[in-house]
This record gives C-alpha cells, sequence and structure tokens, in this order.
C-alpha cells in the first residue's frame, strides 16, 4: 500500500527498512574510516535526498496550539491528555498505533516536511520495523516538533539526551556516526559546524563515533553555549534599551 | 545565572540502567512518556524564546489572554486556549467565591448560556446519560480509552452573581444522578463512531453544561468537580476533529490507490470518517439553533 512502506504487508515494510539502514550504515562507515567524517555525512544526506530545510507547523494546527514547558521540554499532563484525544483519533483502526500511511499524512499535514524526511521521522520513531508507531513515540515525535519549533533544540537534546541518543543510535550499536546527526539535522538543527566540534572535541575514543557518554558531555556543552547567548541577548537587549533611553 | 567559564563534567548519577545490556531502545517512548510537566508554574525560570511569546497555548501557565468578547462565537482563542487555564485557576479560586469581571468563566458561562437547550431538565439530561452510558460498555478498554468528552468549565459559580440567577432558577439536583451521568459520559471523541450513538452523545454534551448550570454554588460534589476539571474543552475537540477528518480523508485517498477500495481497512476508515462527519454536523446544528 504505501506512501511510506506498508502497513499490512509488513515484510516489504521490513525490507524497505533495512535496505535504508543499509545504505546508511555502509556509507557511515566509509565516512568513519575516511578523513572528512563530517563531508561525508553530508554526503550521505544528499544521497538521501534531505536538505536542510527549516522544519515549521502549521500554523492554526492542533500541534501549534500545544505548550512546550521550556525548562523540561516536556508537554503539561493537560496538554498530554489533549494529545491522547488527537492520537485516539487518528487511530482509525483501533490499534493503538498509526501505520505509516496515516503517520504520513498526519506529518505532512502539520508540518513542511518532505516525503522523505516523514521516511526518515518514521524509520527513526519505528526502530522494531513493524511499520506503526504507537503514543510513546508519537509523544516523543511531538515534543522534538515543538521543540524545533520553539527554538529549543539544545535544551531538547540536553534534558531528553538519553531517548535522543537512542532514536540518533540506528543500528542499536550505542554509538553514533556524523551521517546519523546529519541525516536528522532538520530535527535536531545541529549545524555543520557543530557537527565538526562535535566530533573533534568529544569524540574521545577516537573512532569516529560518538557513545552515549561523549554525546552527554556534548549535550551540556551545548546547553551552556546556549545559556552564554541567551545571557549575551539579553544584555545586549539591555545595553539597546538603555542607549534608547538616553537618547530620548 | 550566573556566568561561568565552559568546564567538563561529570555524569550526573549512575549510568542509565539500559546501558549496554540491554535494547537501546527499551526505555525509549515510555521514559519521555513518564514524564510531563506537571505544575506549570515551574516554567517561570527558564530562558525565554523568541517564538513561543506571541501565541496562544494551551494550558501554557500565561495569563490568560484577552478572550474573544462575542460568547457564542466558537474561536479557538477564547476556548481552547482558555478552557485549560480557566479551569486551573477556578479550582484555585473556588473558595474565594468572588470573580474578576475579565474572569474567562465568566465568558464559558455567557457562552452557554447563549444556547436554547438551556431550558433542558435533569431527568432529561439523566436519560441521555444512561444511553452514553450503554455504548460505553461496549468498548475495548486501553490506556488511553479515559473519559475526555468536552469541557464545560465552571461556571456555576456566577450564577448567584448576576441577573442570570432571575432566568434560570437553579433547581435543587440529586447528586447521584448527576454523578452516574459524569462518570459515565462518552470516553474520548472517536470511541462511539462506529456504533451509531452520535446522537446521544451530542445530546450529553450540551446537557453537560446544562447541569453544571443548575448546581447551586454551594453543592458542587468534589468528584464532580474534578470530573469537570478533566474535560477538554469543546472548541479544541471541534478543531482535533476537522483536523483529523482532513488528514484522514487524504488518507484514504490514499487507502483506496494502493490497496482498493473494497479491501475492509478501506471500508472501516471510509466508516470511521463518516461517523465523524455526522458527529460534527450534528454539533454543527445543535450549535446552530
Amino acid at each position: 500500500m504505501d506512501v511510506l512502506g506498508v502497513p499490512i504487508a509488513v515484510q516489504r515494510n521490513q525490507g524497505h527498512l533495512c535496505s535504508t539502514r543499509r545504505k546508511v550504515r555502509s556509507l557511515a562507515q566509509h565516512s568513519a574510516k575516511g578523513s572528512g567524517g563530517v563531508a561525508a555525512a553530508i554526503q550521505v544526506a544528499r544521497a538521501l535526498g534531505i536538505k536542510g530545510t527549516i522544519m515549521k507547523l502549521k500554523e492554526g494546527s492542533f500541534l501549534w496550539y500545544l505548550y512546550l514547558d521550556k525548562l523540561y521540554c516536556l508537554l503539561s499532563v493537560r496538554n498530554v491528555k489533549a494529545l491522547v484525544e488527537y492520537f485516539y483519533l487518528l487511530d482509525v483502526h483501533r490499534k493503538k498505533t498509526l501505520n505509516d500511511v496515516l503517520f504520513y499524512h498526519f506529518l505532512h499535514h502539520v508540518t513542511n516536511l518532505k516525503r522523505n524526511q516523514i521516511t526518515i521521522v518514521f524509520n527513526m520513531l519505528d526502530w522494531n520495523a513493524v511499520g506503526e508507531i504507537g503514543f510513546d513515540q508519537f509523544y516523543m515525535l511531538v515534543c522534538i516538533l515543538l521543540a524545533r519549533e520553539n527554538h529549543l533544540e539544545e535544551q531538547f537534546i540536553f534534558r531528553h539526551s538519553r531517548p535522543v541518543f537512542e532514536l540518533l543510535d540506528l543500528d542499536g550499536e550505542l554509538k553514533i556516526g556524523p551521517a546519523n546527526f546529519h541525516m536528522y539535522n532538520f530535527l535536531f538543527n545541529i549545524k555543520k559546524q557543530q557537527l565538526r566540534e562535535l566530533y573533534h572535541d568529544f569524540d574521545i575514543t577516537g573512532d569516529r563515533l560518538l557513545n552515549y557518554k561523549e554525546f552527554k558531555l556534548f549535550t551540556i556543552f551545548s546547553m551552556d553555549k546556549y545559556q552564554e547567548r541567551q545571557k549575551a541577548e539579553r544584555e545586549g537587549g539591555r545595553l539597546c534599551s538603555k542607549r534608547c533611553h538616553i537618547k530620548l | 545565572m550566573e556566568e561561568k567559564p565552559f568546564k567538563v563534567r561529570t555524569l550526573p548519577g549512575p549510568p542509565h540502567p539500559v546501558s549496554t545490556q540491554t535494547h537501546p531502545r527499551s526505555s525509549l517512548g515510555s521514559w519521555l512518556c513518564s514524564h510531563s510537566v506537571p505544575a506549570q508554574g515551574s516554567s517561570q525560570q527558564s530562558p525565554s524564546s523568541p517564538a513561543t511569546e506571541s501565541r496562544p497555548r494551551l494550558g501554557s501557565g500565561s495569563p490568560p489572554p484577552a478572550c474573544s468578547s462575542s460568547p457564542s462565537q466558537f474561536s479557538l482563542a477564547s476556548s481552547d486556549v482558555c478552557g485549560p487555564q480557566a479551569s486551573a485557576k477556578s479550582s484555585g479560586r473556588r473558595g474565594s467565591g468572588a470573580s474578576s469581571p475579565q474572569d474567562i468563566r465568566n465568558l464559558w458561562t455567557t457562552s452557554t448560556l447563549s444556547q436554547p437547550k438551556l431550558s433542558v431538565q435533569l431527568p432529561t439530561v439523566c436519560e441521555d446519560s444512561e444511553l452514553e452510558g450503554n455504548s460505553l460498555g461496549s468498548k475495548d478498554g486501553g490506556w488511553y480509552h479515559q473519559k475526555a468528552g468536552h469541557d464545560s468549565d465552571g461556571g456555576w459559580e456566577e450564577l448567584d452573581d448576576g441577573g442570570d440567577k432571575d432566568d434560570f432558577k437553579p433547581e435543587e439536583p440529586d447528586e447521584h444522578p448527576l454523578m452516574e451521568l459524569e462518570m459515565h459520559r462518552g470516553s474520548s471523541p472517536g470511541s462511539t463512531l462506529e456504533d451509531g450513538d452520535d446522537d446521544s452523545r451530542i445530546d450529553s454534551e450540551i446537557s453537560s453544561s446544562v447541569s453544571s448550570l443548575n448546581i447551586p454554588k454551594y453543592t458542587p460534589h468534589r468528584a464532580y468537580w474534578v470530573e469537570q476539571q478533566n474535560r477538554l474543552p469543546l472548541p479544541l475537540t471541534v478543531l482535533m476533529e476537522n483536523e483529523a477528518l482532513e488528514i484522514l480523508t487524504k488518507a484514504l485517498r490514499s487507502y483506496r490507490s494502493e490497496i482498493g477500495r473494497d479491501h475492509f481497512l478501506t471500508n472501516q476508515l471510509q466508516r470511521y470518517i463518516e461517523g465523524l462527519k455526522r458527529r460534527r454536523n450534528k454539533r454543527m446544528n445543535v450549535a446552530g439553533l
């Protein structure tokens, strides 16, 4: 059936996923062996047809009205309750899941993501390749989308470093290559420069792959930088207002 | 916050229980899902974000925005945003008995008062609830098969304040039928779509607002109050349903083109969409009366 994979014929879906993952893995391994890991990662992303588009939520959609707590990067219980109802409305077949077709149309409706990006997101969430995602994954996705929309990516990655690491770790090897990072750039907004710094500064083991501890260090570092940036912006704003006041 | 030079810190706490031995994704969803922000007030210390300041949010904890002044309007800004905030506020102010002129509950009350079915008597309400209770029994249990219904948030506290008292003459309802009504009321918006009792559901959505108006100030039952707080605002539900309808209609096209018109999944989706449409039309008719 398929817009993305196949909810009915799971085997086909699994084949599709496996081939995608194999492709990513081989390219990632290639990039890890070569000298320019980040450049190769970008090559991988290009090969998969991913460009650095800015993900936007559709204004006025249901998700647009949800509030992501800025400190914890989570929804309130009330919001989660509303989201459960929304998920239940979309769960047409009463299996407590969304198949890939429903998922595609949902994400296509509420965001400006392209087809291949939606496929990547679905594959990321449907790690077991069953062709469906449950509410847990759906909730995770909504939090990521809201974090992206509200420019809270650093904070989100810092707060939820373990689940994010697990999402990025496509092969389950407990290590992340630069290709994976770049592939999800449209979700987590990790820029090229950041990616270079990340592997230059935090790849302590030197295998061109990040384990969880290295990744955690990166999130702490990013968070510190984010807070410094926020502080600088605040001070800049204060100075500007003072100047305006003096001029008046 | 004090500015510190960056230094590498050690990882907080012991390693994650799901480390090298178990499957890395085993804790993914449930970990995040088990976390939700318990109270909105805690977000005040967080750094500000430019994109989140201007738009209304569902239960954002910020001061309630100025809502639309037209009471009968089904505007989103006045409802799905205000509803949760209103309920959060009203639970805090319950004992005070005084409401400010800009209290959001006034808006809900006037909005509900504008509906013509307010003269419905309590026995009618109870009959509706019995109908619905029957339909609920057929549903399979699940973690999200919890009560949701639609918000008929608070509002009875205002009855004693103004001239509404003369118009509606609140009766002394028996608490137990009301409690039963609230306990048995529909679970989630899509739960009864294929059961064919949309009518009773819509009726009870309206009548639940009525029932809340009929309760005098001094007799809110605690469980009833809690139940009222737990409901989603009606316009939020309308928004959700409309959006779901659009998504599902597109999905139906995909189903038809890929697996065929006669496939049982296609038929199931089609029936579901028709049910949603019926319910939406019914609600619009009730609102238009």
